[in-house]
């Protein structure tokens, strides 16, 4: 069972179940977190409660494709992890190494070391949703998606949802010196996530998800990949544990959980391109990616 | 009886919220672990809207879903709509909290 919100006839944002057929059941609650945490108090299972609902409600349903589906979540903060699977590993070191791959990296050191590669990715200001742009920056030359797996946590660390992230990421920056990460990984409209939330108690085992990476030009497919989460070197309550450690999360955080599929070396994202990221039972997440027009400062 | 359908989640609660539109002047079932009250919707109510079980006094705790979301400023009577017009939010009320 899964968790979205859609404008409705009032212009706000009405959470609402969605089915397997993409019916959508609207929810009396203000959002996620208020959901998720009623029932906590109550002791009852979100899951139980969806199906109970749906099960005694005679009001006819509306279907997924004839509502506009936004953000499910206004996470407070996106947090992410990096060099989790071989193939980010392997990507990291040719951006490093100028493509020579002649030298034990940092990125190698990372990806055998216990402790993961965890950065601040988003806050809920930056965070785009379903068919919202994703921003690129004006000066780099060479931009790709990031498909990731989002946990969504509460704020003892508690995963209580799945959903799907595009980590936007500048390739060459990175590459350049890796001080500047936070630029190479946050700027307007570099977090997307959604379209749904899968409930935690819907998933036996979220190492079985499959991820799907599209990306389109001219609605032309120029790039398709795709991985399990099963590849991850980590494993995902590892991750968990290193982002709650000493630190303080709150209530609807999202943990990317890294990246495994990159496409070619050559391919940078364009203006008007398009991404889609499918986990097939969440959905699938769907950005237009966009090149603002820059403010102009020194820098350009 | 037509069967109006509401959410009644904690025996806390003072309020059920509806689950369907409610019109004014009719009589819903509000159900919780086994136990059933009676309440004269006396208002239209829209969906995810709540109304009040039993009459709440003035200053009294609103409770939904087993968590305090504000205060009655008026006597509420049963079965009247609670919204913001006769409730006073809690949360986020820097001028009300004493450090």
């Amino acid at each position: 069972m899964r968790i979205i919100r859609y404008i409705n006839e009032r212009n706000q944002k009405q959470l609402a179940a969605l089915s397997k057929s993409d019916e959508i059941y609207d929810l009396p609650f203000e959002d996620f977190l208020s959901f998720i945490n009623g029932m906590k108090r109550e002791n009852q299972s979100p899951l139980e409660f969806i199906n109970k609902l749906i099960n005694q409600k005679s009001e006819p349903k509306r279907n997924m494709k004839d509502v506009t589906v936004t953000i499910p979540i206004d996470a407070p903060e996106v947090w992410a992890a990096g060099v989790t699977y071989e193939k980010s590993k392997e990507a990291r070191n040719y951006e490093a190494t100028q493509g020579k791959l002649d030298s034990q990296t940092f990125y190698d050191k990372v990806y055998d070391a216990e402790r993961p590669e965890i950065f601040f990715k988003s806050t809920a200001a930056r965070t785009v949703g379903p068919n919202d742009p994703v921003n690129l920056r004006s000066d780099s030359n060479w931009q790709i998606p990031e498909p990731e797996l989002g946990l969504v946590i509460d704020k003892s660390g508690e995963v209580i949802g799945y959903t799907i992230g595009n980590d936007m990421s500048c390739r060459d920056i990175e590459g350049e010196n890796p001080l500047y990460l936070p630029q190479a990984k946050m700027w307007k409209n570099s977090c997307s996530i959604g379209p749904a939330i899968l409930l935690e108690e819907a998933v036996t085992d979220p190492y079985e998800l499959k991820i799907i990476c599209r990306i389109y030009r001219n609605e032309h497919i120029v790039f398709e990949g795709e991985a399990q989460v099963s590849q991850l070197k980590r494993k995902l309550d590892q991750l968990v544990d290193y982002l709650i450690l000493d630190n303080q999360v709150f209530d609807g955080t999202v943990l990317l959980t890294g990246t495994c599929i990159v496409p070619p070396n050559e391919f940078t994202l364009k203006d008007n391109d398009r991404v889609e990221i499918e986990i097939p039972r969440i959905g699938v997440l769907s950005n237009p990616v966009k090149l603002p027009n820059p403010i102009l400062t020194k820098a350009n | 009886m037509e069967e109006y359908k509401t959410l009644y989640l904690s025996e806390k609660d003072n309020v059920a919220v509806a689950l369907s539109e409610i019109p004014a002047n009719v009589s819903v079932a509000i159900r919780n672990n086994g136990k059933e009250i009676i309440v004269q919707v006396l208002e239209p109510i829209r969906f995810g809207h709540k109304f009040a079980v039993r009459l709440i006094k003035k200053s009294e705790d609103i409770k939904k879903y087993g968590e305090v979301i504000g205060a009655a400023v008026m006597d509420i009577e049963a079965g009247a709509h609670v919204h913001v017009h006769n409730l006073e939010g809690k949360r986020g009320r820097g001028d009300k909290i004493v450090n």
